[in-house]
């Protein structure tokens, strides 16, 4: 097992993409769909010339792997190479940081795409979304709608040179904040100049309506939605034309970046008054970068620049989407030339492509282990647990190298050592704890990442070859639900969780959900509880140092999980399609992707 | 005849009293939808029994059932729990292009097998092999593969035809086909020994003896008998189409009814899985129900008995 400095980062080294000419699934599909039609139609396609094109396909496809961005491409903005929000924060706008945008006025300026560009950008996603509403939704969604509403600020992740994680925020439609004295109240000063795509301008008020309306309960009952907003921000109040002052119910400078980001965006407050937000379920207005241009339900969604956007334009004209449910098919969009950027297509598919993409919708896969029940109660057998997994055997073969190992949960400013694979070490830690040919069952489900089937089985066959007796029990959705949210003493001895908890700069409750003691984990230590709760009202190095420690503790003293991988999703696309300006952030924004 | 009518029309609302109440019931055991659709990261149980309550389903499943069916009665099976809107809505906006999309495909069906069934029963030399060997083969294809094999053969190898979508009739060959080869293998393979037998009957040497051309022998006397054969495989494809638009709408983006269910079950939307599952058993009910009334048209015995 090497090191952590020699394992391979997605900044420095992207996972190895296997360059070599060889016969793919779809190639032989191909093969033997154009064999079974030349058969049947006896002359309709011409083997020869199928050959050819193979042969040709075959020498001169090189995939091109477009890594995560080296440095986050906003200087000035509130930066914390650790993850921890600063109390106190200005910031430049997004992609202005260069020319930051004097106060007050909005300076657009485009760059102008090349000739031979198309005239739209067609993204294959993965469905056809339900609504357009602004509430907290998909991730395929929200490929649509956060081009069209923007919030308040962005955080922005990418890995820097030693492979720890870079977060940062950055302001949209506000231009500072600072957090209060008492800790609980923030003050946003709102970005001069912006105005809707329907001519409405960007002020306080706009504002406060529209969180009044986002953290409705009634509201988000009636159209379905689940409220989010509101448990993290209790208010948002008009303070100044341009100055609003949001209120936590504790100090917690995450919310920023988890309540605001994920569940806030401005709305005109014109066009939202009495029920004029339902139109919004078919045509959103909103401030960002692109305006609702058209849906033909079943078949595409068009968005066109808002030439009036107060950041930089993108160089892309317009954007239109097309839904192709099936992550095979949505790749082949893009050798077809039907799209030019297909959304999440698995490595095993992007391999064939052109150019692709890995990063974003980072999700932490892992074991979780009762250590309230016999034998996973033994830090020995945890520990032999996490001996016996082959990390990076199981990211090569099984991630298609879209992942790096971990040893706690992804991008948190940690750099711990994944246990080493050590097949014997684990024998000796089972046969110290008596635990040799116990008999274990692996509960999971196959809901977050396509690859759970195959974990489980890698799983089991890494355990039994160190002299467990390892039961799969794969169920459905409900009952792992029930499994994994019983009280401690009820869980399963292990079951097999990814989740994206932790990956939205809120430790704290990332914390809470894997550790806490009155929480849904499979842990529970007062004495460890004590060193990551409050970790929300800190924040610099002392912050940095809590969660390191606590992370430490869990890891050595305790080794609650089997942590495994960080997974990421894979993106082809056109060899035009520039991706290098794209963070690791959980939802893309074509500001990010351009023409080039 | 209205004896068997009667009895005809009695069995389908039997069996689709019978569907409503095991989706019914069969769901309900699956859980709360709002529970099953609820992401412990972002929902606080206080939501979940907020909408719980708001879509009734915090009442007594027996209450929900009597309100379920008295709904099913008026065409009303609920609200999806993703969106504000009626399931049967949802429904009635896919329900056309999975009609397209099958009536394509049965077309296809119905324009080649029955010219290959004729072929292959009438020569019993190398054109009856070559026929049975693909009716076989068709018959045999996994029909995923199948319907990706054709996008990268007809979208990406030979970029003829677009990789899936809906609006023009370009985009309706491809899933038509791939809907329509399994059918179409097994259904030259019925016709063809339904018409093989029948050309092997007394009454085709009778009408060969008196001289008719083959032509007139094939067209009214052979397929007039086989027709009952014929029928009966209609309603059989009608079927095999509505289970095959689940796959085969998802893989080529076609909006309709499968794929409404298969982005249902997806998103946990058990209302309108519910709802998608009952209309596509009262549309194979309806279906077999015209098969069977077919019957005493096509069949003298069926009316006299």
């Amino acid at each position: 097992m090497p090191a952590r400095d020699e394992l391979p980062d997605l900044e420095t080294s992207p996972p190895t993409f296997d360059r070599t000419p060889r016969i793919s699934r779809r190639r032989l599909l191909g093969a033997g769909g154009l064999g079974m039609l030349g058969l049947a139609t006896a002359a309709l396609i011409g083997c020869g010339d199928s050959g050819e094109e193979e042969s040709a396909t075959t020498a001169t496809a090189t995939p091109r792997a477009t890594a995560p961005p080296t440095a986050a491409p906003q200087a000035t903005a509130t930066a914390t190479a650790s993850g921890a929000p600063q109390a106190t924060a200005t910031a430049t706008a997004r992609a202005t940081a260069a020319a930051p945008t004097p106060a007050g006025t909005a300076t657009p300026r485009a760059v102008a795409p090349a000739a031979e560009f198309p005239d739209e950008l067609v993204i294959a996603n993965e469905l056809e979304p339900p609504d357009l509403l602004p509430w907290l939704s998909g991730f395929g969604q929200m490929l649509v709608t956060r081009q069209v509403y923007e919030t308040l600020v962005e955080p922005r992740l990418s890995l820097a040179a030693d492979g720890s994680p870079q977060w940062e925020v950055v302001g949209a439609l506000a231009e500072s904040w600072e957090q209060q004295p008492d800790g609980l109240d923030w003050v946003f000063h709102l970005r001069p100049g912006v105005r809707f795509h329907n001519g409405e301008p960007w002020t306080a008020e706009a504002a406060s309506a529209s969180y009044a309306l986002l953290a409705d309960d009634a509201v988000s009952t009636e159209l379905r939605k689940f409220q989010f907003l509101n448990r993290g921000v209790t208010g948002m109040d008009a303070v100044g034309e341009l100055t609003v002052r949001a209120s936590t119910p504790r100090p917690n400078p995450e919310f920023i970046t988890l309540n605001l980001r994920l569940a806030y965006v401005a709305m005109p407050p014109g066009a939202i008054a009495g029920e004029g937000y339902l139109d919004f379920a078919e045509a959103p207005l909103g401030t960002g970068p692109y305006r609702f241009a058209g849906w033909s339900r079943g078949q595409d969604i068009q968005l066109q620049r808002f030439d009036g956007y107060w950041g930089e334009l993108p160089n892309m004209p317009a954007v239109r989407y097309i839904a192709r449910p099936e992550a095979s098919v949505r790749a082949l969009t893009v050798e077809t030339g039907e799209s030019h950027f297909a959304f999440n297509v698995g490595i095993e598919n992007a391999r064939s492509l052109e150019a692709y993409t890995v990063g974003g919708g980072f999700q932490s896969t892992s074991i979780r282990l009762n250590n309230t029940k016999a034998p996973t109660n033994d830090l020995r057998v945890r520990q032999a647990l996490n001996h016996a997994v082959d990390r990076t055997t199981i990211i090569e073969s099984i991630l298609g190298g879209a992942a790096v190992p971990l040893a706690f949960f992804a991008f948190q400013p940690v750099a711990l050592d994944p246990f080493p694979y050590d097949p014997a070490r684990a024998r000796a830690l089972l046969d110290a704890a008596g635990a040799a040919g116990a008999e274990l069952e692996l509960v999971y489900g196959e809901f977050r990442i396509p690859e759970e089937e195959l974990l489980a089985q890698a799983y089991k066959g890494y355990f039994d070859a160190v002299g467990l007796d390892v039961t799969l029990n794969r169920v459905e959705r409900a009952v792992y639900s029930e499994a994994s949210q019983a009280a401690f003493e009820d869980q399963p001895r292990m079951l097999i969780e990814t989740t994206s908890s932790g990956n939205y700069f809120d430790v704290e409750g990332a914390f809470a959900d894997k550790y806490g003691c009155d929480g849904s984990g499979t842990f529970c230590d007062p004495e460890v509880e004590a060193l990551w709760s409050g970790l929300g009202s800190l924040s610099g190095q002392d912050r940095i140092a809590r969660i390191q420690l606590a992370a430490r503790t869990l890891h050595e003293e305790h080794t609650p999980r089997v942590w495994v991988g960080g997974v990421q999703q894979v993106h082809g696309h056109a060899p035009f399609v520039d991706t290098s300006r794209l963070p690791l952030n959980v939802y893309i924004q074509l500001t990010d992707l351009r023409f080039a | 005849m209205i004896r068997y009518l009667t009895g005809r029309v009695l069995s389908a609302a039997g069996v689709l009293a019978a569907l409503v109440t095991l989706v019914f019931f069969a769901t309900s055991v699956i859980g709360n939808p709002i529970e099953l659709l609820a992401d412990p990261e972002f929902t606080s149980g206080e939501e979940i029994e907020r909408l719980s309550h708001q879509l009734g389903y915090d009442r007594p499943l027996v209450e929900r059932y009597v309100d379920y069916v008295a709904g099913a009665l008026r065409g009303d099976f609920g609200d999806s729990v993703v969106q504000p809107r009626a399931a049967t809505d949802l429904i009635r906006e896919r329900l056309p292009a999975t009609l397209l999309l099958a009536a394509a495909a049965l077309a296809i069906v119905v324009m080649l097998a029955l010219p290959l069934a004729i072929l292959s029963a009438r020569s019993a030399g190398w054109l009856d092999g070559i026929v049975t060997t693909f009716s076989t083969g068709f018959a045999s294809l996994p029909p995923f593969w199948f319907a990706i094999a054709l996008i990268y053969i007809f979208a990406v190898t030979l970029p003829w035809l677009p990789s899936g979508g809906y609006g023009d009739v370009r985009q309706l060959a491809l899933p038509a086909l791939a809907l329509a080869i399994v059918p179409l293998g097994h259904t030259a393979l019925i016709l063809q020994a339904a018409l093989r037998n029948e050309f092997a009957r007394q009454y085709v040497v009778v009408a060969r003896a008196k001289g008719l051309r083959e032509q007139a022998i094939a067209f009214r006397h052979v397929l007039r008998n086989a027709a009952i054969v014929f029928a009966t495989q209609i309603g059989l494809l009608v079927i095999a189409f509505m289970n095959g638009t689940v796959l085969i709408e998802a893989v080529f983006a076609w909006p309709g009814l499968g794929q409404l269910t298969l982005e249902s079950v997806s998103a946990r939307d058990l209302p309108v899985v519910m709802a998608s599952v009952i209309y596509f058993g009262v549309f194979v009910v309806v279906v077999n129900l015209a098969v069977d009334l077919s019957y005493a048209g096509l069949d003298p015995r069926v009316r006299l008995s």
